[in-house]
């Protein structure tokens, strides 16, 4: 991969196995009419998918390929490529509408509309370039029949067509599918690799280190919070919310009183919430057993050794257990007020 | 880009290449008109990436230079602009565009026009084909409604362009019904041409065709990716379909039981009048056809229709029918469809039975057949 990306331009974060593999592809011309690359978001999915889009398209040698300099890349990048398409939920909005109140809630998906529109332009012949990608970005949320309509096209693509399902898992696919994909894994991006693309781009040692961790894998995010700043804020401001909730005895009140009674509205807040409370539990329990390096949460790592160092082990294993629960609770439509309550009071104080 | 031009042809220019203007779209730029001015000639381009229009009008070209601009302000802007001549000029900040007229004065904000999709590759210099354009409008009103209107096969939502020898062959099929068009060249074809051009393309050509009184060329694109037509001042591109035709030719009836020849016009308004009636009943008209009694009389035919909340229609139309009694029943709306399409006065219905496929063609020329399924009636 390293003499591939010293001649192309290869701007993705990690992934040395599965760059090699497209790499492979490419080269040999060897072209899968289908991909399903599944991974966590934030990976670098979408990024890999439209290198794949890019590569195909370059106008340059095949060596150099993707060169991300000649119009073509560039088009691509700016997603601005008349052959190339990247459908996802707005772009579905905007293609085929959404319908409106609780059709639109029920629209979070790739619709049958949707597919069909999908299958129309696929058999339509590239205009600029020498393959059409289209790339479905969350490929895991088909509607109920949509996948049945979208296997003609990957039975039998037209011979320029190059299809790109993005997923979070290899399950979310039905088999169907993912049997006629070449399947690309990405998992998270470690630690180092972070660190290192982000001194390549002339981010200092220590924002590089502390941005790295905070990603906990997820690239993506690392390059949103460099270019928005607010959202290094957002975090920061989120953070302290759940520790407050967590830590003081006001707080678990608002759990209970404040948060369960707008849970209705808000579904998405609280889900926040108790993901932070579930990575906070992780972390105390990481600390008690001196593991302190591998936190979730590093920046607020000394103020929650102090506030944990008195419970025990089982206790927090107890506390962690009774937050999933009440995800798990919360999932299946058990009463907010309820399942919060259930959960705090198995907090230890 | 400094220009001047005729406000009049520029309303024009803005309408005709208005019509390939995305109505929706991910990409911003292709609501956009591309603007370019060159040689004393504004080009007024829009794509909405299926199909491309660009219109070229006579221009003072001050400083050559290309701007995109919004399409519907634009429009508008210009539709409403009561002096005779327009100046477009491009601001300081190359993207705002100033267009005065008289003592208005307007500043619109475009997109950079190197994001606008790249024109198509470069063609050949010698046109593959040559054609008139009324002929080639009326073919495509013959063939073009035929064509499936939802996705669920591509393929026939196009129509099929063949042109060999010295004519063009038309086709067009929606699985219920299907036309065939042949259109005779006044030159022979070097290079015979396959294609599928996509029904709403077709239809918007027709559009375009209808200013143009000069012959168009057609060429096809290197790798068959796309269509180009160009006229005097316009210039017309699609997409290609990819993939298979089916053969219509071979689902073309050979034999015919009956042959009703009937006046187009009067077979027409009885049809209108029965669809009034069949719309609540899945738009079945029913057609009887009865010959002759004696060499001396008509043979007739009864157009029917009822629908059991509205009620029912007959209408019986003189014929000259060859062959036995026979009764059948179509769509009356595909009927309608057929019979406004077709010029000449009368029109001959070929048919085999009641479950068999029939052929309505018009009687003073072999140019046009379309062939429709008929519907299932009760006893």
């Amino acid at each position: 991969m390293n003499e591939w990306a010293a001649n192309s331009n290869w701007p993705l974060v990690g992934h040395a196995e599965a760059s090699a593999a497209v790499r492979a592809a490419i080269v040999q011309d060897r072209i899968p009419h289908a991909w399903l690359i599944t991974g966590p978001e934030g990976v670098g999915r979408t990024t890999l998918a439209l290198l794949i889009a890019q590569a195909l398209n370059c106008e340059r040698q095949r060596e150099q390929r993707p060169c991300g300099t000649c119009d073509s890349c560039k088009r691509i990048a700016a997603r601005n490529h008349p052959d190339v398409l990247v459908a996802d939920m707005a772009w579905q909005h905007t293609m085929v509408g959404s319908g409106s109140g609780e059709r639109a809630k029920v629209r979070q998906r790739f619709s049958i509309d949707a597919i069909r529109w999908l299958r129309g332009d696929i058999v339509m012949r590239p205009i600029q370039g020498r393959w059409k990608v289209q790339i479905l970005d969350d490929a895991g949320l088909f509607s109920h029949d949509a996948p049945d309509a979208f296997l003609k096209v990957l039975e039998e693509p037209p011979p320029y067509a190059v299809l790109i399902l993005v997923a979070e898992s290899v399950d979310q696919a039905p088999e169907t599918i993912r049997s006629r994909c070449r399947h690309i894994a990405l998992g998270l991006v470690s630690a180092a690799e972070i660190v290192s693309a982000l001194r390549h781009r002339g981010v200092d040692a220590e924002q590089a280190t502390q941005l790295a961790q905070i990603a906990r894998g997820r690239v993506g995010w690392v390059f949103d919070a460099l270019h928005q700043p607010d959202l290094l804020l957002q975090r920061r401001v989120a953070l302290e919310t759940a520790f407050e909730h967590l830590t003081t005895p006001l707080g678990r009140a608002a759990i209970t009183g404040v948060i369960a009674g707008s849970h209705a509205k808000k579904r998405d807040d609280t889900y926040t919430l108790l993901a932070h409370w579930v990575g906070m539990w992780r972390d105390a329990l990481l600390l008690q057993v001196g593991l302190g390096d591998a936190l979730h949460y590093p920046e607020l790592g000394a103020r929650l050794a102090d506030w944990s160092a008195r419970f025990d082990v089982p206790t927090i294993v107890d506390a962690l257990a009774a937050t999933q629960r009440c995800l798990h609770d919360l999932d299946t439509n058990v009463q907010a007020r309820i399942a919060l309550q259930a959960m705090v009071t198995r907090w230890p104080s | 880009m400094r220009v001047t031009c005729n406000q009049d042809d520029l309303h024009k220019a803005l309408g005709t290449a208005g019509r390939a203007v995305a109505a929706k779209s991910t990409m911003p730029v292709l609501g956009n008109y591309l603007l370019e001015a060159a040689d004393a000639h504004l080009t007024v381009s829009a794509t909405n990436l299926e199909i491309g229009i660009s219109c070229t009008i006579p221009a003072t070209v001050d400083k050559p230079g290309r701007v995109t601009l919004q399409a519907r302000v634009l429009n508008e802007l210009v539709a409403n602009l009561s002096a005779p001549t327009v100046e477009l000029r491009q601001e300081q900040n190359p993207l705002t565009v100033l267009v005065e007229a008289g003592h208005s004065r307007a500043h619109l904000r475009g997109i950079d026009p190197d994001e606008f999709p790249r024109p198509t590759a470069t063609l050949s210099d010698e046109p593959a084909l040559r054609l008139d354009p009324s002929a080639l409008r009326d073919a495509i009103a013959q063939v073009v409604f035929a064509a499936a209107s939802d996705d669920s096969r591509p393929i026939l939502a196009g129509v099929q362009f063949e042109a060999r020898d010295s004519i063009v062959q038309m086709a067009a099929a929606d699985g219920f019904r299907m036309s065939l068009r042949t259109l005779p060249l006044d030159e022979e074809v070097r290079q015979p041409l396959s294609i599928i051009i996509p029904a709403r393309a077709m239809s918007e050509l027709q559009r375009v065709l209808a200013d143009i009184t000069e012959p168009v060329e057609l060429r096809v694109t290197p790798n068959a990716s796309q269509i180009v037509i160009t006229g005097p001042a316009v210039a017309f591109i699609s997409r290609l379909i990819d993939g298979a035709f089916p053969d219509l030719k071979q689902v073309v009836p050979r034999q015919w039981n009956t042959r009703t020849v009937i006046l187009r016009e009067q077979l027409l308004d009885a049809t209108r009048r029965a669809t009034i009636f069949a719309r609540s009943s899945n738009d079945v008209v029913k057609l009887e056809i009865c010959p002759a009694d004696s060499g001396l009389d008509m043979g007739r035919v009864t157009i029917s229709a009822n629908a059991a909340d509205t009620g029912d229609n007959r209408d019986d139309v003189d014929a000259q029918v060859e062959g036995g009694e026979m009764q059948i029943a179509f769509n009356g709306r595909f009927l309608h469809d057929v019979l406004s399409v077709i010029r000449s006065t009368s029109v001959a219905l070929e048919l085999q039975g009641p479950n068999s496929a029939g052929v309505i063609r018009p009687v003073d020329s072999d140019d046009f057949t379309h062939v429709i399924m008929p519907m299932v009636i009760g006893s």
